[in-house]
């Protein structure tokens, strides 16, 4: 039972650090007009945060998980709205479709080619190091 | 600052507000009961990313106001708190992206490099498909945020000039393809090493090619979350400067 306490408490606490985090980030941007998600300055706050620290809390990672875990469920109300406009991308769906098949099969090729060439000298190194 | 600060707790106190009625709490548990469903739905299927969670939740949602008659304006006034939680869960991602750091500095510019690669073929193979269809300019700026995780992407979608909704539906349609296409593209372009596959999932198919990268291999994760991160974050800052 305490156990099960503690471990609210601690989720709790790292939700709340998140919060502020994240209207951390929205304010600043406001204030001084950034052109970037307030989310994205809030992620870098708390990265920065961890590197100082140099290792992450429990309670972050307590509050951190059921968010990344289930993210999938905070896009809904904004994916629902394609039924409103739906009207508008309706005559461009072949060509949308054909831009994201296209593109996605292509450039996961490409990149992951590429990413075999840049990494091969670093590549040997690293499997030492392990 | 203090007008800023204002707002900004103004708006989360007004969801609170939404969510704490009746018909905000029964549209949020009716949310999370349909969401809980489509993951054991995705669960019984072998997690086939064409049944992703997301993509059978909304198909119920929209199903269910249908039916019952209710504005989608109205349903994400009530579902507004879960809109909400993707700031802090963007947040969030600082973990798995602090988790990787050695990674991040063993790679180096290499990293960067190879994640860039990705983060700038991707859009851009998209954006010209657009183009030559001659479609509005509102979806070419929003194919160009398709390839970055779902809360960066509508965010930057927004800043430049596209629609935040549709940004959403083309990210997971993004990762849907990206995940079923992946093993067949390595084949072909003869690619083995599992950190450069991982890089490339992760950059341009976001944290549905990241799920895909778990089954392939720890190591083929843990990149794919790195991927995921970095053009995350360099997309968001880049796209803003450049079309802002």
């Amino acid at each position: 039972m305490r156990a099960l306490i503690v471990s609210f408490f601690s989720k709790s606490l790292g939700l709340l650090a998140l919060f502020l985090c994240y209207m951390t980030g929205e304010i600043v941007v406001r204030v001084a007009n950034l052109p970037l998600p307030g989310a994205l300055l809030g992620l870098l706050l708390l990265l920065a945060a961890l590197l100082l620290l140099k290792r992450t809390p429990l309670f972050i990672t307590r509050g951190a998980r059921p968010l990344l875990i289930h993210m999938s469920v905070l896009f809904v109300p904004a994916v629902c709205a394609i039924v409103v406009i739906w009207a508008q991308i309706a005559p461009y769906l072949m060509s949308i479709s054909t831009a994201i098949i296209l593109s996605t099969a292509l450039s996961l090729g490409v990149t992951a080619w590429v990413a075999v060439r840049i990494f091969k000298p670093s590549a040997r190194s690293c499997r030492n190091d392990d | 600052m203090i007008d800023a600060a204002g707002q900004v707790l103004a708006e989360f106190t007004t969801i609170i507000t939404t969510t704490a009625t009746t018909t905000g709490l029964i549209w949020l548990v009716v949310t999370l009961a349909i969401y809980t469903g489509a993951i054991w739905i995705n669960h019984r299927a072998g997690g086939n990313p064409l049944l992703h969670p997301l993509l059978l939740t909304a198909t119920g949602v929209i199903a269910l106001t249908t039916l019952l008659d209710i504005s989608i304006s109205d349903y994400q006034q009530y579902a507004g708190l879960l809109h909400w939680l993707l700031g802090p869960a963007t947040v969030a991602l600082a973990l798995p992206m602090y988790a990787q750091w050695q990674k991040v500095q063993q790679l180096g510019w290499r990293l960067i490099l190879a994640i860039a690669v990705g983060g700038i073929v991707a859009p851009l193979f998209a954006w010209v498909c657009l183009f030559v269809a001659d479609a509005p300019l509102a979806l070419q700026m929003t194919m160009l945020a398709k390839s970055i995780t779902t809360p960066l992407a509508m965010e930057s979608s927004r800043l430049i000039g596209g629609i935040p909704a549709l940004a959403a539906v083309f990210v997971i349609i993004t990762g849907i393809v990206g995940a079923i296409v992946a093993p067949v593209t390595f084949r072909l372009f003869q690619v083995t090493d599992p950190q450069a596959q991982g890089v490339a999932l992760g950059a341009v198919a976001h944290a549905v090619g990241t799920a895909k990268a778990l089954s392939m291999g720890e190591d083929v994760a843990a990149m794919a979350s790195l991927g995921l991160c970095l053009n995350g974050i360099m997309t968001a800052i880049v796209l803003p400067l450049l079309f802002g």
